[in-house]
């Protein structure tokens, strides 16, 4: 405990220089804060009962935890299935001969399959160019994906003072934006910054410009909003994101120095 | 704790007898923290009764990969002191209630009371995250990192708020003696209620 206390101390001073000059006073206060900790005695009754009725609850299906065998084997049979798909096909690009030249019509068929292929490529295009490479597939109904499912993530450090914020990284799970706000009384306050519209993806190093500099010793607030539809962000239509495991508002405090933290 | 992650494993597995020691470990800082927020036993015991409940059903959506389990479990627990004050349908900013039943409050719905402290009303001038910071930091003796992990925030910024609680805290006490403030201090825990929010 004593070490503890000194590094309160020690780590008080450090952020308000200022309190150094007043250490008596500082130390008296710290010091009836530990004091005036309340004694919390656990009834043992209820912590018994409760455990009682937690162990003999039934629990959800376990996570199947794969066999150290599985884990080997299992690549092995992947690249057994692929040899044999890949068998058939390169057996018969060595022994049939294609046509050199095909029929007029066919021609024509080919050319309009050509066509076709052009005008989807096209489209592919239009929506490269709406969802950038790499943007997850937003889910249909029913629709499976590949990649194991990921909430709503943000993962941001502590800033240097300046006019843009720069969080690592951002995963939506839906269209909608990264917000920068003043920590107002411990609580999100004006709106300092919006990130671009972000697509249903995981986007690193993200960078949001200020309204107005963050300044050193504050602490601010990154947080992340699905867009109602309209791809403008407006705090009071769009939709808070909350974390998937506490169901709290899915929201970063952060503070600012003058030089990257060691 | 030493192991937890192989017993959180074991947990999602199926293994009951591994929740059981994780119970163990938390019932008392998970009931300390709930009761920090409250105050009142009764309402305490159904909040960390609830806590551990969820803990159980959702133990397979807990991802290592994503952070501590004993971060996971207390966000669960801040998040349930949330919502039972919710479900109480307080009529008030949930930002800070600390002030959430004061006119009903008799002496008889608290554990103890022997009259406000002039440290309560200090209290009562932070915003509700340095007093949760605080707590957690000079009552759970909590590590700055352990803190930011479940009120979210990076390490030094939770390093700020609590430097500045104490700076804000200082100015607010005044002139007040080591002594008074102790002695103030020493009823707090028999009058002072709050809930911290963001």
């Amino acid at each position: 405990m004593p070490d503890t206390f000194e590094h309160m101390i020690e780590d008080i001073y450090t952020l308000e220089p200022t309190l150094r000059e007043q250490d008596a006073e500082v130390r008296a206060l710290v010091s009836s804060l530990v004091s005036a900790k309340p004694v919390v005695a656990v009834d043992d009754t209820f912590v018994q009962s409760l455990r009682r009725e937690l162990l003999t609850k039934v629990v959800p299906a376990p996570k199947a935890i794969p066999s150290p065998w599985m884990m080997y084997l299992a690549p092995l049979g992947a690249m057994a299935v692929l040899i044999l798909m890949l068998i058939p096909g390169y057996l018969s690009h060595n022994t049939v001969e294609l046509p050199t030249a095909a029929p007029e019509i066919m021609n024509t068929e080919l050319q309009m399959d050509a066509d076709d292929g052009a005008a989807d490529m096209n489209m592919k295009q239009r929506s490269a160019d709406v969802a950038p490479e790499g943007a997850s597939m937003m889910m249909a109904p029913g629709e499976e994906s590949d990649e194991a499912f990921v909430g709503d993530m943000l993962i941001v450090s502590d800033q240097v003072e300046g006019r843009v914020v720069e969080v690592a990284t951002v995963t939506l799970t839906a269209p909608g934006f990264v917000v920068v706000q003043a920590d107002t009384e411990g609580v999100p306050g004006a709106v300092l910054g919006v990130s671009p519209m972000l697509f249903a993806e995981t986007v690193d190093l993200v960078e949001i410009p200020l309204t107005s500099a963050l300044k050193r010793g504050q602490t601010y607030f990154v947080s992340l909003y699905h867009d109602d539809g309209d791809g403008v962000f407006v705090i009071e239509t769009d939709f808070p994101v909350f974390d998937v495991y506490s169901g709290a508002q899915l929201m970063f405090m952060f503070g600012v120095y003058d030089a990257m933290p060691q | 704790m030493e192991d937890e992650s192989s017993y959180v494993t074991k947990c999602q597995a199926g293994d009951t007898v591994a929740f059981g020691v994780l119970y163990d470990y938390y019932i008392d800082k998970i009931y300390r923290f709930v009761y920090y927020k409250t105050f009142v036993k009764e309402v305490a015991e159904d909040i960390t009764s609830d806590v551990f409940h969820k803990a159980l059903v959702k133990i397979n959506s807990f991802d290592s990969s994503k952070g501590v389990f004993s971060a996971w479990l207390y966000r669960i627990a801040r998040n349930a002191v949330i919502d039972y004050y919710r479900s109480q349908k307080f009529d008030v900013p949930l930002e800070d209630v600390f002030e959430v039943g004061a006119e009903d409050r008799t002496p008889e719905s608290i554990d103890a009371l022997s009259g406000l402290a002039k440290v309560t009303e200090y209290l009562e001038t932070l915003n509700a995250k340095q007093r949760e910071i605080i707590t957690l930091r000079v009552w759970e003796e909590m590590s700055y990192q352990e803190i930011a992990a479940i009120v979210g925030g990076t390490e030094d910024s939770v390093k700020m708020a609590f430097s500045r609680g104490i700076r804000d805290l200082r100015e607010k006490c005044g002139d007040v003696s080591p002594l008074t403030v102790f002695l103030a201090c020493g009823s707090v825990a028999e009058s002072l209620r709050f809930i911290d929010f963001t």
